[in-house]
């Protein structure tokens, strides 16, 4: 008798130690689990990489949207989306789903996937403002551009849709879980294309993590993300632009209910991410605060969740190194150009232009040409709008000092301090590109310390200009047509997002019923969105229309 | 007998290893680097006065605070940068001396109130002077600021961490040492350095390298 119950109990202990330690290697593998989706193509990677902002690091969670949700919630509030229509994905916000691929199961261009905590979790990617589309005509085909500004993407309209959505009482796992487990099973019926790796169903601990955890914590990280950037105007943006350096106030902190209203108001034009070889040592970003390639692809990366405690080093590196020089912006159809004209394009274009914008193709500028490409022309000169220039505030500039701080771990070595003395330098011989990548390779990432208050705007190198539209640094000018005109003869009102192009007037079509219909109404008499400046005789807007039509022609083959 | 001795020889063997540890983790000194020492106006900016571990903060609460605390606690936008003189491309503001004392520490120096910021409001990138008789800090501010940020509720070692961890990769070591020992200490500490800031040059002040008659 004691001996039956004796063996039992042996039994019963037996049974709970193996169990228990079942569930913590379980629990080890699962919560150590990190993998990213890896793509063999560069271009790919550029696409769908992930730069570590889906990953954690201890009491951080991450920024990283579980895929299940993110796929359920244009199904389970499409009455908040811009269309109102199911089915479509987040191809409302002017997010690129590439041909092929299923809006409701696959990840558009510019967000990445990567399996942290035993779940696969998505967000975004640098491409997903700096990829961009145009069509020939309303029935052209449509073409996909790598390292070009997110014309059609409206990015404040999809953290509207996340804010909104957060806050819903829908919002909660006896909704969404039901919707998942609805859209898995369409899914295992859909034929859909070949991708490197596509996140299984839901299993049943799944399940019960996201019944009880999972939506929950991810309401939560939604509503304190978005809560911090309340002071942001998201509807201000529109497709194809941003509030660069207000998000980052938030990152530290900043008080913003005492901030002064032009401290507010930062919307910028997306800007084109080629030939960053050739922009090493220039003053880079719209106002022209920074002049270090890594300190400006590891700042705009905090925008893909990536922090210098979750930061993938070698996926941004990979990424960094093909924009350096393999990416480059396609040529304007040639047959669109009337080449009679080109030369006396080019005479006037050297005449009134290159001092500032450098040359047609990197690296714009030779040693001792004189050229300002690159360096910052004063407000009081260029007078376009300041809104941007002033969002900038000299405490924003300081602050970031402190951001990377403790990084590289050996900083005060007589090598990384040349890192930090070499990084805004221009490269001129392939010995120096050797020198800085060995450099790099050891002191990146480094604390931020490029980072200044300026009092203008940058002139910036013209590569792949025709895709750069609409123009300035708030795309308040439509075409190079307009630009070339005084402020009184640019339209007031007109609508971007739309991607169908003007090859005459060179910038996307930007009134009509179709541009109405798919674009966003761009007023610019609201504040920041001012069309004037860069006008005036020596920018242009005084010559004939003959030549104005010539140095357009000249312009098309940048 | 011999037992004994072999327990004995142990016991002071791991109290050996034990103080080491002790000391490199808390008292172990490193000279601050050479770019500032060897440079006059870097030294009278950003160099140790020696005051890092009694009356200092440790370095990454010193980061963090204002990222935690600015919102509420700052008058405006920008954390130290609203306070204080703060040259660009630096990590601290002008008058914070970072020193490795065991772990990276940061103390206050002269240069903290008497510095000039030659900056226009708004404008171009200024430098600031060194030595001069003008405050251009605002102390007062800064006082607060650390006093309000201990008194609050959400001055603890979860709070902080988490917004550590959104900045920096700690070793285990590290990590123990801020949760037990340093950010527990930092709160007495915000509330001393803001009592000192308000009277700078009183007897139990600022520095105990300067007369209390010093700056009158």
């Amino acid at each position: 008798m004691t001996l039956s119950v004796r063996r039992w109990l042996i039994w019963i202990g037996g049974v709970t130690v193996v169990l228990l330690a079942i569930v913590a290697i379980y629990a080890a593998a699962r919560l150590s689990d990190d993998t990213a989706v890896a793509y063999q193509d560069v271009r790919d990677h550029f696409k769908y990489g992930s730069t570590g902002g889906e990953r954690g690091w201890k009491r951080q969670l991450g920024f990283g949207v579980p895929y299940w949700i993110w796929i359920a919630l244009p199904e389970l509030f499409p009455d908040l989306l811009p269309d109102h229509r199911r089915g479509q994905g987040y191809a409302s916000f002017g997010m690129i789903y590439e041909d092929g691929k299923d809006p409701r199961f696959d990840l558009p261009i510019g967000m990445s996937m990567r399996r942290t905590m035993g779940i696969d979790r998505v967000y975004f990617t640098c491409s997903v403002c700096h990829t961009g589309t145009y069509r020939d005509g309303a029935n052209g085909a449509r073409q996909i551009v790598l390292g070009m500004p997110a014309n059609t993407f409206n990015f404040g309209r999809l953290a509207q849709f996340l804010s909104v959505s957060a806050k819903d009482w829908r919002f909660q796992s006896s909704y969404m879980l039901p919707t998942i487990a609805e859209l898995a099973d369409t899914r295992s019926r859909a034929v859909l294309p070949a991708v490197p790796y596509r996140p299984a169903t839901m299993g049943a601990i799944d399940r019960v993590v996201f019944q009880y955890v999972g939506v929950s914590l991810m309401r939560d990280q939604l509503i304190s993300l978005l809560g911090r950037l309340d002071f942001i105007d998201f509807g201000k943006w529109g497709p194809g632009r941003v509030d660069t350096f207000d998000p980052p106030k938030a990152l530290l902190g900043f008080r913003m209910d005492t901030a002064r209203p032009e401290e507010l108001n930062g919307v910028a034009d997306f800007p084109s991410v080629w030939n960053q070889k050739a922009r090493k040592g220039m003053w880079l970003h719209w106002d022209g605060n920074n002049c270090s390639v890594d300190e400006r692809n590891l700042s705009a990366g905090f925008g893909t969740g990536a922090t210098p405690a979750t930061i993938d080093r070698d996926a941004v590196t990979r990424i960094a190194d093909w924009l350096w020089e393999p990416a480059q912006p396609p040529p304007f159809p040639s047959t669109r150009i009337r080449h009679d004209r080109v030369s006396r394009g080019e005479t006037i274009y050297r005449e009134y232009c290159q001092t500032c914008h450098g040359t047609s193709k990197a690296p714009f500028r030779q040693p001792g040409d004189g050229t300002k490409v690159g360096q910052v022309t004063p407000l009081d000169l260029v007078k376009t709008d300041r809104h941007r220039l002033d969002t900038y505030t000299p405490e924003l500039a300081r602050a970031q000092g402190s951001l990377y701080a403790g990084y590289p771990s050996d900083a005060d070595s007589a090598q990384c301090r040349e890192y930090v003395e070499d990084v805004c330098k221009p490269v001129q011989t392939e010995a120096d590109v050797q020198r800085f990548r060995a450099l790099r390779d050891r002191c990146y990432p480094a604390r931020f310390q490029h980072f200044r208050k300026t009092s203008g705007y940058a002139n910036m190198p013209l590569d792949g200009l025709w895709l750069r539209a609409p123009y300035l640094h708030n795309g308040s000018v439509p075409t190079l047509r307009a630009l070339l005109d005084p402020q009184p003869l640019r339209p007031a009102v007109f609508y971007i997002g739309y991607d169908v192009y003007d090859f005459d007037d060179v910038g996307f079509i930007t009134s009509g019923p179709d541009a109405e219909q798919r674009g966003w109404r761009l007023d610019t008499s609201v504040p920041g969105n001012g069309n004037g400046g860069h006008e005036g005789r020596e920018y242009g807007t005084e010559l004939t229309r003959d030549d104005k039509d010539a140095v357009i022609e000249y312009l098309k083959g940048f | 007998m011999r037992a004994r001795a072999v327990l004995l020889v142990a016991v002071v063997l791991l109290l050996i290893v034990f103080g080491w540890l002790v000391w490199a983790t808390l008292y172990r000194e490193r000279p601050q680097p050479a770019s500032i020492t060897s440079d006059q106006d870097a030294r009278f900016l950003y160099g140790s006065i020696g005051n890092e571990s009694d009356q200092g903060l440790p370095y990454w609460v010193a980061v963090v605070l204002p990222r935690v605390f600015g919102e509420r606690y700052v008058p405006g936008p920008g954390g130290y940068a609203a306070l204080l003189p703060w040259e660009e491309g630096q990590e601290l503001p002008v008058g914070f001396a970072k020193k490795r004392v065991g772990v990276d520490r940061v103390g206050f120096n002269c240069a903290l109130c008497h510095t000039v910021d030659r900056r226009l409001p708004g404008h171009d990138s200024g430098r600031v002077a060194t030595a001069g008789a003008l405050h251009a800090a605002d102390i007062k501010g800064l006082a607060e600021f650390f006093t309000r940020s201990a008194s609050d509720a959400r001055f603890n070692a979860d709070v902080i961490l988490t917004e550590i961890d959104l900045a920096y990769r700690l070793s285990i070591v590290d990590r123990l040492l801020y949760r037990s020992v340093l950010i527990p200490a930092t709160r007495e500490r915000l509330i001393t350095l803001g009592r000192q800031l308000t009277s700078p040059h009183s007897a139990g002040g600022w520095s105990r390298a300067m007369p209390a008659s010093a700056g009158r």
